[in-house]
């Protein structure tokens, strides 16, 4: 049956405490952020996917020849240079194979791991890698920039799922307006702070959609959500009970990589047969429902988890996090 | 003062620098990395390709400090300070002229074990140049 059969994730090198915002500017806009992981200057979201993906290849028993890669990012070092082109570039040497850049919203990264599924759907035998990496920017004297951290997730799909079966995907779509958004050419995300709660309601129509099908009992939910939609979004997907990880605290607003991180935790503490519902959300949601595999504890022997990543890293100030962010920078003007 | 790569030759050689692909001497055997035309031990010029697993250990290394680095770096340097490098001998035997990164100068020992990772070398042009540094291995 088709699914995940490897994974892996990776955070940036360095750390912001939350408490840094509370001294530069009195307050951390971000409520129940502890920390965020982010960027050095030699880092981006194409580095962070390398890295994932070659942890998620490497916890393979064996080789498997990757037919496609789908790249799951909003913050390419690229408008049009597919950065997708540079994964296989570090990771394989064979370049026949489909390359797909999903970008422009935070489900960009459960797409890419839907669409890595659906390509090995569609043909027998086939093998994808899907990577989900984001580092999104935003101006320093935003409000809504104190949360904006960085991550990455991998996943080797094939058809075995020896890590977690794919049983079905959900998808919601919702026109939003003011919150969220980046003009063609810019770099720094802008959200008008409208407070109009567009991701509450995204998955409050994923819930509808959920409550129609026959998912049973869902024990972990990947969602890579902030702490004011994980309080109601257990109950809003109609799984009252299910696990909700606390991801979002210490490495912050993980753009599309969000959910795939959690995804990610969810496999390092799930058992066999627990259902994980991992969902993107924003303007609308992209959601996959998958079970644990009989293999899922055995391929997690190897390499680092989730919980390693969070525990490392260095900490840093806040000028070195602009510096390293490249927001004092005058010749880069911010740009990642 | 600059070290310019041309992007065709930045292009040319891109996945060994990005995979770390030595040519192996089908005379004599010597691994050469960064590839080379020439073998320096025994003047073969066929090679195969083959994969580094790319860890070492610090043979030697060095802090490029004030404004010493090519001007590529210049904005690095200028937000994240000193540029530090070193010569970095592969677990395979090759010794490799490398950019050193997440650690601090007080901190590197020669002999230190280092493992490679895909970093921005720096953006130039208008292209992001992505390359190979050295990290301090986990523990």
């Amino acid at each position: 049956m088709v699914g995940i059969e490897s994974y892996g994730a990776a955070l940036p090198s360095l750390r912001l405490p939350a408490s840094a915002y509370v001294d530069a500017w009195g307050a951390c806009a971000a409520r129940g952020l502890k920390q965020k992981a982010f960027c050095a200057y030699d880092e981006d979201a194409v580095t962070l996917g390398v890295n994932a993906a070659r942890l998620a290849l490497d916890r393979l028993p064996s080789d498997v020849e990757i037919g496609a890669v789908f790249f799951g990012v909003t913050t390419p070092p690229y408008e049009e240079k597919p950065s997708a082109a540079t994964l296989p570039t570090a990771l394989f040497d064979n370049a026949v194979m489909r390359v797909t850049e999903i970008t422009g919203s935070p489900q960009a990264g459960v797409q890419a791991l839907v669409s890595a599924i659906e390509f090995c759907l569609a043909g027998k035998g086939r093998h994808a890698l899907a990577v989900a990496a984001d580092a999104p920017m935003g101006p320093a004297d935003a409000s809504y920039e104190h949360a904006l951290g960085a991550a990455a997730a991998a996943f080797v799909v094939g058809p075995n799922g020896a890590v977690a079966q794919f049983e079905e995907s959900f998808s919601v779509t919702r026109e939003t307006f003011g919150s969220r958004f980046r003009r063609h050419g810019e770099d720094s995300l802008s959200d008008l702070e409208l407070r109009t709660r567009d991701n509450l309601a995204s998955t409050q129509a994923l819930g509808a959609v959920l409550s129609a099908s026959k998912l049973g009992k869902v024990k972990h939910l990947a969602l890579g959500a902030d702490a004011g939609l994980m309080r109601s979004a257990a109950k809003s997907l109609g799984q009252p009970d299910a696990n909700m990880d606390a991801l979002w605290s210490v490495i912050g607003d993980a753009g599309s990589a969000s959910a795939p991180f959690a995804l990610v935790a969810a496999l390092d503490a799930g058992r066999a047969g627990e259902k994980i519902l991992c969902a993107g959300i924003g303007s609308g949601a992209t959601a996959g429902l998958f079970t644990a595999g009989k293999e899922l504890a055995k391929r997690r022997r190897k390499g680092v988890k989730v919980a390693e990543l969070v525990a490392s890293g260095k900490i840093v100030d806040y000028v070195t996090y602009l510096k390293h962010r490249r927001m004092l920078s005058s010749r880069f003007g911010g740009s990642g | 003062m600059t070290s310019y790569v041309s992007l065709p030759m930045f292009g040319a050689n891109v996945d060994e620098r990005l995979r770390l692909i030595a040519g192996k001497c089908n005379g004599c055997g010597q691994l050469a990395y960064p590839q080379r035309p020439v073998c320096t031990k025994c003047g073969g010029d066929q090679f195969e390709d083959t994969p580094l697993s790319g860890e070492g250990s610090i043979y030697t290394y060095s802090m490029v400090a004030g404004n010493g680095a090519p001007s590529e770096f210049d904005d690095e340097q200028t937000m994240t300070g000193d540029v530090l490098c070193g010569v970095v001998e592969l677990k395979e035997g090759p010794r490799v002229m490398v950019r050193l990164a997440d650690t601090d100068p007080e901190q590197l020992e020669i002999g230190m074990k280092v493992s490679a990772v895909v970093r921005r070398l720096y953006d130039q042009e208008g292209i992001v140049r992505y390359g190979t540094k050295f990290v301090p291995q986990k523990s």
